[in-house]
């Protein structure tokens, strides 16, 4: 069995090369580069033409693309080439859509979802286009399925400890999705209004924003998602089936036995909290002072934990009331020791244990907690982090003097904007210097004697101190002093002997990809790990410790595939985007004077339309955000973002290459050295590179891929294998085989009982017009036994509802009210993808004459996506437009189609180069080829025949005359008797009479030596051929896709008669191009052995024909006959109709009619336009 | 929201594809315009043109493609003769003949189509509608 051929690119020509294939009955395999065809490479013209043009295109590619013989791979690129030719195979890589397309049907909803704006600048223009859209912006695409631009991970979100998707929660803020925008958070990690508040933000260090102004400030975002998601923080339990629920104890309440605990119980685990203090949160309730971090913040966020199953016991000091031994005895299966550092680091320093000397987490704890203590009136505070931050503003809302920071270093190491907040308030900052001694009158604190210093370095790498500079010193009053120089966790209280600690700062050592202890099923985390460090850190432990307790738990590996590494995030270079600058928001806080004594939030958070505004800063560097609101949107269950890279691997006989024709698409075939004056050289047997230079027309690439296409199929002789019905003509059956033919054929149209499926396209039609209503007003109409609602029809699914429907309900008739348009077999520049998918799964699922069994309204189009904004008037319309549906397809009757058979006979009339080339093409085909060369003369052209010509056209009469053709001279007369596929030629000399049947008729015109004259007098007017001739179109060079390019891709050939006209500047090898592409035509039309009318074909009743001549006035193809009696009357070989209708309005007695748009059924259709709204006219 | 109501015939090509472009490009038009579709203007005659009127058209619009640019190569002319003859009619039955209009529309023009039907059924709105006393 034939492999086919592989056809390699995005061009038109690649679309006509696998279209003239596969009309010749070879398989195509058509490996586009891009998202779409006909979007091509630098080589090709399809991208160089106007809107208008590429329309004009449209049908060609849509044909090629949709051809039951041709698949289409888009997305590949094409690797490698291995075997030999009968046995080559094609390797690609298929990029990630991350859209399918067999499901996608270009609805466009998940465009209108997507949260994310990326900058567009055509021609200098400022647009914007969602992450989610079709494949060219702005066009119609084959196929249409969307496309999700992606670009790696956020830097932001790869800055994340817990890896939030930040960049997806604050691209929904940008659009006012806060409860989507919350939601997001959780799927990752909980506490976002603690963190929202108190967060470190590395997020924001990082931010691309840095480069052109400032950071979007997410940490704002984070906590403005928090606090005004209107549904509130509703964490959800995903429950993966064989999850015992084990019980989890967890040591600590803090951010990281929080987070554990609400993993562990996210995954079905039953973990118990032992909390030592009354309250709840650790260091968030007794280090983070409530002006930061209010309490009933901590709480929701608690609560909230709570709610899924968490179980908190405060007052219980796990070591002292219980042991882990007791524990385990009672169920415990795994531990997780959080249990946070609260011992305070010492300065060592003379004067530290006097009155008045305090530790940093002392004083916040009594204040935080309103146990009550004393503050002084000068206070230094000793320390550089956030707990000196933390304790000096503290401090200062009681204290009456003021509030001094001692710093060693050059900068505080705490957070940015809490140092600006501290200095606002009033707090001193004292950079560069070390506290030396505590001074004091011998009982209480006085001073502090200080130095400056000098030195240190703070990147982890070669960390040192800064040094005191001797002989610096000062002295700074002070009446109290606070020392928050960071702390340590005490272990000892855990009473675990066996406890791995480091002696350095008491931190319990573990291994820190799974923070599993020495001891199995031992964990632990947060600061008693690291020693006192920030809450996001904290919080990442947590979810790490949940991770490796599920493993453990289930007996899995726990370090297997986990890293420490960080996310690479996405390398963007920032001036490729359209970035303006946009100020950063401020965020708004209490006034100074009321924070005195006073503990109320400082930080009030950003009001709606600042976050809005503030969420738009962002730069989108990953371009999708991962929000997935398309995937919300999508009934279709089209979304895919786990989509990744594929091999594909493609059998093929042949190659025929036109990616890599400009030499730039990888080099993956071999140049070939020698053969440049071919424009088909082959790189090595098998393999044909299409070469077209840079100023080829439209034409002239779809000749030459014609011509390649046609030199495979030579090779290949696809005539020679038995032809594969193609799937469309499987057997139809009967709509119901319980009920006989002879009783179907007699329903009458009143009696036919019609079905209507009406398609949701999911949602985006259903979504605007209310198909309840649709389906109770069209049940009200006379013949309608059912109204179906599907949720997709141009699916394999959908076509099977609707013939299941028709065959449960006895159906005759079917109205399709989806985005189809018409039964028609012809393509039009309206037609898309879907549409040819929805008629192609119909005449395979559903035995249902398109045309006469179903008609189409198209209520997407032409209803739901131009009237959005006014569903009730688009449901009404909706209606009307179904009810005129179901009352032009009342109208239809059925009718068979002739099929004439076409004789495997090509005549070629003319035989300049082009004609000669055709013939001889024709010939290699195992065709039967007569050959009439033109009249003699054209001497006065030989002059302007390009260099080769002559050459060329002797070789080809030699090879021509070598395959037994005859090349007969020019006659007095030649015409065409018979119907298509059965020609008769008459040629008529002086002395006799020759007659050719031919199967098709290829016309070679033109003024160079040989071929046929236009206009000759030698065709009689009133003859068939003269007939056929003046309608048809002929394909000369034009500008781009004229009428006679798109109408051959459109209409389809029935006539069976190609003109070729050539021009005498063109080169011999473009002669010959154009040769082979008629020849390639024709053969396409006399291989499909029979041609049919088109549905759209006219019939003549004789009977009512009253012979006035005004049809065949305006159509040629009309012919006016003498009946018996001697009257005129008007008739047409339906299979030469074009059906444009035209004679139809001509025809004064109404004798003229046309299945699919007869007079009846239009004034059917009129008479329902406006069905449900009826004209209501007031009585005067 | 017009009240107007316009059939809008169009040809299944240039005419058509401008109708889906609209569709496709997002934009917008009154529900009181009702799209026919024919596969050529020429197919229409004064009895389908009427037609629409009878059936409570104020307006109806041709939409088709630019001369020279037909499938069919149908004479541009043969569609204005149609026309011509319908307005004939039109006048004795006391309708204003410019509630009947032929445009050419560019392939895939979707702008351009909805200007020429927001504008057509402008103009309608500022006649009297066609059949009197319709709210």
């Amino acid at each position: 069995m034939a492999r086919g051929v592989a056809v390699i690119g995005g061009s038109v020509g690649a679309a006509q090369a696998a279209l003239t294939l596969a009309e010749l009955g070879v398989e195509v395999k058509l490996v586009a580069p891009l998202a779409s065809l006909g979007t091509g490479n630098t080589t090709d013209a399809f991208s160089l033409v106007s809107p208008e043009e590429r329309l004009g295109l449209w049908p060609l590619l849509l044909r090629a693309a949709s051809h039951p013989l041709v698949t289409l791979y888009t997305d590949c690129e094409v690797e490698s080439i291995s075997g030999r030719q009968g046995r080559f195979t094609v390797r690609a890589t298929k990029a990630p859509r991350y859209i399918r397309a067999d499901l996608c049907s270009a609805c466009g909803r998940c465009q209108e979802a997507c949260s994310v704006q990326l900058p567009l600048l055509p021609d200098g223009r400022r647009m914007s286009h969602s992450a989610v859209h079709a494949p060219v912006v702005g066009a119609k695409t084959i196929p249409s399925a969307y496309y999700i631009e992606k670009a790696g991970i956020a830097p932001c979100r790869a800055a994340c400890p817990l890896g939030i998707n930040v960049q997806g929660f604050v691209s929904l803020l940008s659009k006012g999705k806060v409860d989507e925008a919350l939601s997001l958070i959780a799927e990752t990690a909980p506490l976002a209004g603690v963190l929202g508040r108190v967060c470190t933000h590395p997020c924001e260090d990082s931010c691309k924003r840095n480069e052109v102004d400032s950071p979007v400030f997410i940490q704002a975002l984070h906590r403005y998602a928090a606090d005004n998601a209107p549904s509130g923080i509703n964490y959800v339990r995903k429950v993966p089936s064989g999850v015992k629920r084990e019980w989890v104890a967890i040591v600590g309440s803090g951010p990281a036995g929080l987070a554990a605990a609400w993993e562990l119980a996210r995954r079905g685990y039953r973990p118990t909290i032992f909390e030592s203090h009354a309250v709840v949160g650790g260091m968030l309730a007794t280090g983070i002072p409530r002006f930061r971090l209010p309490r009933e913040v901590r709480e929701r966020e608690v609560e909230a934990i709570k709610a899924i199953g968490v179980d908190i016991k405060t007052g219980v000091t796990v070591g002292r009331d219980v042991t882990i031994g007791d524990l385990r005895e009672r169920g415990y299966r795994a531990f997780f020791l959080a249990i946070g550092a609260h011992q305070n680091n010492k300065l060592n320093i003379p004067g530290e244990d006097l009155e008045g000397v305090v530790d940093g987490m002392s004083l916040l704890f009594a204040l935080n907690l309103r146990v009550g203590t004393s503050v002084g009136s000068n206070v230094v505070v000793v320390g550089g982090g956030n707990s000196a931050v933390d304790a000096a503003r503290t401090a200062n809302r009681r204290s009456k003097g003021v509030v001094r920071v001692l710093c060693i270093w050059e900068e505080m190491t705490a957070v940015k904007e809490d140092v600006e907040e501290a200095i606002r308030e009033g707090v001193v900052i004292e950079y560069r210097t070390a506290a030396m001694e505590i001074l004091s009158d011998g009982n209480k604190v006085t001073g502090v004697r200080c130095q400056r210093t000098e030195g240190g370095d703070l990147s982890p790498e070669s960390f040192c101190l800064p040094q005191p500079i001797a002989g610096t010193d000062f002295v700074i009053d002070a009446d109290q002093v606070v020392v928050a120089i960071g702390q340590r966790p005490n272990t000892t209280v855990l009473n675990m002997t066996w406890l791995d600690v480091n002696p350095a700062g008491d931190t319990i050592r573990v291994d820190p990809l799974t923070l599993e202890t020495g001891v199995p099923g031992i964990f632990a985390g947060g600061d008693c790990v690291t020693g006192s460090n920030n809450v996001v850190e904290a919080v990442a432990a947590g979810l790490r410790a949940a991770q490796s307790i599920d493993r453990y738990l289930r007996g899995r590996d726990v370090r297997k595939g986990r890293t420490l590494e960080k996310p690479q995030p996405v390398d963007i270079d920032i001036r490729e985007r359209d970035v303006s600058y946009h100020k950063r928001s401020r965020m708004p806080g209490i006034p100074l004077s009321r924070r005195v004594g006073n503990f109320e939030e400082t930080a009030l958070g950003l009001p709606a339309e600042v976050a809005e505004r503030e969420a738009s800063r962002c730069l989108n560097c990953a371009m999708c955000s991962e929000c997935r609101e398309c995937e919300r949107v999508c009934e279709l269950d089209a979304v895919f973002h786990g989509d990744s890279a594929q091999h594909v691997d493609i059998p093929a006989d042949l190659v025929i290459d036109f990616a890599s024709a400009d030499g730039g698409a990888g080099g993956y075939l071999a140049r070939h050295e020698t053969d440049h004056d071919s424009p088909l050289p082959l790189s090595r047997p098998g393999i044909y590179t299409v070469n077209l230079e840079e100023d080829i027309s439209l034409k002239g690439e779809l000749a030459r891929a014609t011509a390649a296409a046609l030199k495979a199929a030579i090779v290949l002789k696809p005539w020679e294998a038995p032809r594969a019905a193609p799937p469309d003509a499987a057997a139809r059956g009967d709509l119901h085989p319980d009920v006989t033919r002879e009783q179907v054929e007699r329903t009458t149209p009143s009696e036919a009982r019609i079905g209507v499926t009406l398609c949701r396209c999911g949602g985006s039609i259903s979504s605007v017009v209310d198909f309840n209503r649709v389906t109770n007003e069209v049940l009200k109409l006379p013949g309608v036994c059912i109204v179906q609602e599907i949720s997709q029809a141009c699916t394999e699914e959908g076509a099977s509802r609707i013939a299941s429907q028709a065959a449960e309900w006895k159906l005759d008739k079917v109205v399709l009210a989806a985005c189809r348009c018409c039964g028609l077999e012809q393509i039009c520049f309206s037609c898309t993808d879907r549409r040819v998918m929805c008629q192609q799964n119909l005449s395979r699922i559903a035995p249902l004459d398109n045309g006469r069994d179903i008609d189409f309204v198209n209520i997407r189009e032409q209803c739901a996506w131009v009237h959005p904004d006014d569903p009730e008037e688009a449901t009404n319309k909706a209606i009307d437009m179904v009810s005129s549906g179901v009352a032009r397809i009342k109208g239809t009757s059925t009718t068979t189609s002739e099929e004439h058979p076409v004789a495997a006979s090509v005549l070629v009339l003319g035989a300049g180069l082009s004609g000669l080339a055709a013939a001889r093409d024709l010939l290699a085909q195992g065709l039967t080829v007569s050959v009439v060369s033109g009249p003699d003369g054209g001497a006065a052209a030989t002059e302007q025949l390009t260099s080769g010509y002559d050459e060329r056209r002797a070789t080809l009469l030699r090879e021509l005359e070598d395959g037994g053709v005859l090349v007969r001279p020019w006659p007095r007369t030649v015409d065409l008797q018979g119907s298509p596929g059965s020609y008769e030629a008459l040629l008529s000399y002086e002395s006799e009479t020759n007659r050719i049947s031919a199967g098709a008729v290829v016309l070679n015109l033109g003024e160079a030596p040989g071929e046929m004259p236009a206009d000759d007098s030698a065709v009689p007017e009133e003859g068939l051929l003269h007939r056929i001739l003046g309608r048809a179109l002929p394909t000369e060079e034009g500008n781009g896709a004229d009428p006679a390019l798109s109408r051959s891709a459109a209409l389809k050939e029935t006539a069976g008669v190609f003109v070729l006209s050539t021009k005498l500047d063109k080169s011999p090898v473009e002669q010959v191009e154009m040769g082979a592409m008629v020849a390639a035509r024709a053969s396409a039309y006399v291989g499909q052995g029979t041609v049919c009318p088109r549905s759209t074909a006219v019939t003549i009743d004789d009977k009512l024909c009253r012979g006035c001549g005004d049809c065949a006035a305006i159509c040629s193809l009309i012919e006016m006959r003498q009946r018996s009696d001697g009257t005129p009357c008007a008739s047409i070989d339906a299979a030469l109709c074009l059906g444009c209708g035209a004679c139809i309005a001509q025809c004064p007695t109404g004798a003229i009619t046309q299945p699919s748009q007869g007079n009846q059924q239009l004034v059917a259709t009129l008479e329902a336009l406006w069905a449900t709204t009826p004209m209501s006219l007031e009585v005067a | 929201m017009s009240k107007a109501r316009a059939v809008v015939f169009t040809c299944n090509w240039d005419g058509l594809s401008s109708v889906e472009a609209a569709a496709q490009m997002g934009l917008t038009y009154p529900a009181s315009a009702r799209v026919v579709r024919v596969i050529c203007l020429s197919r229409l005659h004064p009895g389908l043109l009427l037609k629409a009127f009878e059936v409570g058209a104020d307006g109806v619009l041709l939409l088709g493609c630019e001369p020279g640019k037909c499938q069919f190569d149908t004479d541009a002319a043969l569609v204005e003769r149609e026309c011509h003859k319908t307005r004939e009619l039109m006048k004795l039955l006391g309708l204003a003949e410019e509630r009947l209009v032929v445009a050419h529309v560019a392939r895939g023009d979707g702008s351009g189509f909805v200007s020429r039907l927001t504008s057509f059924l402008d103009e309608l709105e500022h006649m009297e509608l066609a059949v009197p006393g319709r709210a």
